[in-house]
């Protein structure tokens, strides 16, 4: 329902900081006995047990190598550094990218139900709000990451191989991602004119529109930071991550390359015709070449490592087969 | 229409002895909805769990469980209740009108304003000291509070409860729309935070905010049990509530000072469903009669009762998501009025 917006990590709500302290219970028990969490209960005396994450919450103390980790929107980052998530927020579902990684995760809702997370017994908590801070951090260590906290990829990456305490997984990732970066500049060569601007739009089903910088999902990282795509010059300026415009000003935000996700839960179709019908969307530059892009949400909503990898390749098979295809056009006159 | 007021209150009364049989049964509804509450969630509980667990006997799961998750959330509900439905009844009875509800003197809107204007002042989420948004809704709808009354008086007339409710509106509707255009400017996450708190989600769910509000209701119920004979002579109309020796001007603005605070703070602390208000005096009424000494402790027991009822249902309808307290109250509370305009067309 507010999917949507859920990708600004919201929230002011911190539960109550107070003394009751998290000090009770420790949720995981005795289940398993494998060795993170035997050597854990040993204590910070061996160096490998646990280590601290400085978090805006305070430093928290994390098993060193967590084997149950529940989490509301990072699933995406903690797997791609080879982090085991047991439960992962509805949306994360919807994540194509993600699909065998989370087969056998569990839907724990949004905000985290406490009570599915416990009964995951989970070693270690993310979350992107603090909503339920105070009863997740019962349960296990929990890290609170507001969203936006990293800034691109390569900080991504670096940020929570440190929370899974995996380091070769997290080269391997950016290695992956710097060649499917560089293949993706190489094809676009010839193909788009260096100094040509890419933008992110999305429609709601309720008709408002929203233009998107680089770290907001929708892509941004895959088109401007591995792809090199240059940004709509007001939206540069304005060094937004998201903006909401209106109709009227989207001639402004307008660029040579258009990519537009519609959220649209109820497939209802209705804001997207209504858009596709107006005078000034049929203005555009980029509707009347023929450079517009009608996008899946799911598929570029999300904004971990594995799917911005897989999103450069999504982007440069669009438009090189859209030139492709102009150029058949042309000749074929 | 005073003599109407007069023989409809005494057409309505009940006798004693219904009375309380009654508010026996609204309290042994209650526990049984305290029960079935402590037996719901996501993991299953069964009653002798529960039992065993408030004995002292639980494992740690259980005892988390309980004394974390479920507990202080009951006892949330149960307050927020009691603090709406008793605030909406005096309401009700200081404007002899049966549509007042909290809401009416803008305490939500402002309270609501306040919040906006809050997340203004701070221009990231983990800023954020938690304890200041429940003191600023407080100041928020006792201003608003303040504003209506002010606008309702009259030299020479005193307060007038038509003014009064008509006041409310207007400075409702004023605070509304300053927020709608303040919520234009706000992010996208912010105005989620701002929606979820307007739609009535119970948020203050840990022991420290139970614990801010039980001083609210332990002084100011008392209070209000004690104002409960005014409540019934100003029902009667103002001149014979002169004539009976009421101090009008002075009882009607103590009284709303109490359903101002009373509301406030469950606004603050617990969550926006002035509905609750509405709709809990107006069962009890139909129960025990409009004698407020009995009127009142069943508002309460019924308040109570309602937000329990809502909070367990919006809790498990959707698991493992959550649907506001506020929604279910009203998606419950609808078919209710309904039921009261159709018998009252016949």
């Amino acid at each position: 329902m507010v999917a949507h917006w859920r990708v600004g990590g919201r929230l002011v709500r911190a539960g109550a900081t107070c003394a009751i302290v998290a000090a009770l219970v420790t949720a995981c028990g005795t289940a398993g006995g494998n060795s993170s969490n035997a050597s854990n209960a040993t204590g910070a005396t061996s160096e490998a047990a646990t280590r601290t994450i400085k978090t805006v919450k305070g430093d928290v103390t994390i098993p060193a190598h967590p084997q149950r980790i529940v989490t509301d929107y990072y699933a995406g980052e903690l797997i791609s550094v080879g982090g085991h998530v047991v439960g992962a927020a509805p949306l994360e579902f919807g994540n194509p990218f993600l699909k065998d990684q989370l087969k056998d995760a569990t839907d724990v809702g949004d905000p985290i139900n406490v009570e599915k997370a416990l009964s995951l017994k989970p070693d270690l908590i993310v979350t992107d709000s603090d909503k339920n801070y105070d009863e997740l951090s019962k349960i296990a260590p929990t890290l609170y990451i507001p969203f936006g906290t990293t800034h691109n990829i390569q900080e991504t990456v670096r940020f929570f191989e440190n929370i899974v305490g995996e380091k070769e997984q997290g080269e391997q990732v950016l290695a992956q991602y710097e060649k499917a970066a560089e293949n993706g500049r190489n094809a676009l060569k010839g193909v788009i004119d260096p100094k040509a601007t890419a933008g992110l739009y999305e429609l709601t089903d309720k008709g408002d529109l929203w233009v998107f910088g680089d770290n907001f999902g929708r892509g941004g990282q895959a088109l401007y930071n591995a792809l090199q795509m240059k940004m709509p010059p007001k939206l540069a300026e304005s060094k937004k991550e998201y903006l909401q415009i209106s109709l009227e000003t989207l001639p402004q935000y307008a660029a040579d390359y258009m990519f537009l996700t519609t959220y649209d839960p109820q497939h209802k179709g209705q804001a997207l015709k209504d858009l596709r019908q107006s005078p000034v969307w049929n203005g555009l530059k980029a509707v009347k070449e023929g450079d517009v892009f009608y996008n899946d949400f799911n598929t570029f909503y999300p904004y971990d490592p594995i799917s911005i990898t897989k999103q450069i390749d999504l982007f440069v098979r669009m438009l090189t087969e859209k030139a492709k295809e102009q150029q058949g056009q042309s000749s074929g006159q | 229409m005073t003599e109407h007021t007069v023989r409809l209150s005494v057409r309505t009364d009940k006798p004693r002895m219904r009375v309380t049989g009654t508010l026996c049964v609204l309290a042994a509804l209650l526990v049984v909805a305290f029960f079935v509450s402590m037996n719901t969630g996501y993991i299953r509980l069964s009653p002798l769990d529960v039992i065993r667990t408030l004995a002292g006997a639980g494992t740690g799961q259980q005892e988390l469980i309980l004394y974390h998750f479920r507990l202080p959330r009951i006892i949330m509900s149960i307050f927020i209740g009691i603090g709406f439905a008793i605030s909406g009844c005096i309401l009700q009875g200081v404007s002899r009108n049966a549509l007042a509800d909290p809401g009416i003197l803008g305490i939500n809107a402002g309270a609501s304003l306040m919040v906006i204007l809050f997340t203004f002042a701070y221009p990231t989420n983990e800023d954020v000291p938690v304890f200041m948004v429940p003191l600023l809704a407080l100041a928020g709808g006792g201003l608003a509070a303040g504003l209506t009354h002010a606008l309702s008086i009259r030299r020479h007339e005193g307060l007038s409860p038509v003014r009064l409710v008509l006041s409310g509106i207007a400075v409702a509707a004023g605070l509304d729309a300053a927020m709608i255009i303040l919520t234009v400017k706000l992010s996208p996450e912010r105005y989620q935070y701002v929606l979820e708190w307007m739609s009535g989600s119970i948020w203050g769910t840990s022991w420290p905010f139970v614990l801010a509000l039980l001083p609210w209701l332990v002084v100011l119920l008392p209070m209000v049990y004690r104002k409960s004979n005014v409540l019934n002579v100003l029902g009667l109309g103002d001149e014979m509530a002169i004539g009976l020796g009421a101090k009008l001007d002075r009882e009607r603005k103590a009284l709303m000072v109490l359903a101002v605070g009373l509301s406030c703070a469950c606004v603050a602390v617990g969550a926006n469903i002035s509905f609750a208000g509405l709709i809990a005096p107006h069962i009890a009424r139909r129960l025990v009669g409009s004698n407020h000494r009995y009127q009142l402790a069943a508002a309460g027991l019924t308040g109570a009762l309602l937000l329990l009822v809502a909070d367990t249902i919006g809790r498990c309808i959707l698991q493992p998501s959550e649907v506001p307290t506020g929604i279910v109250v009203a998606v419950m509370g609808a078919p209710y009025f309904l039921y009261l305009l159709a018998k009252s067309d016949s």
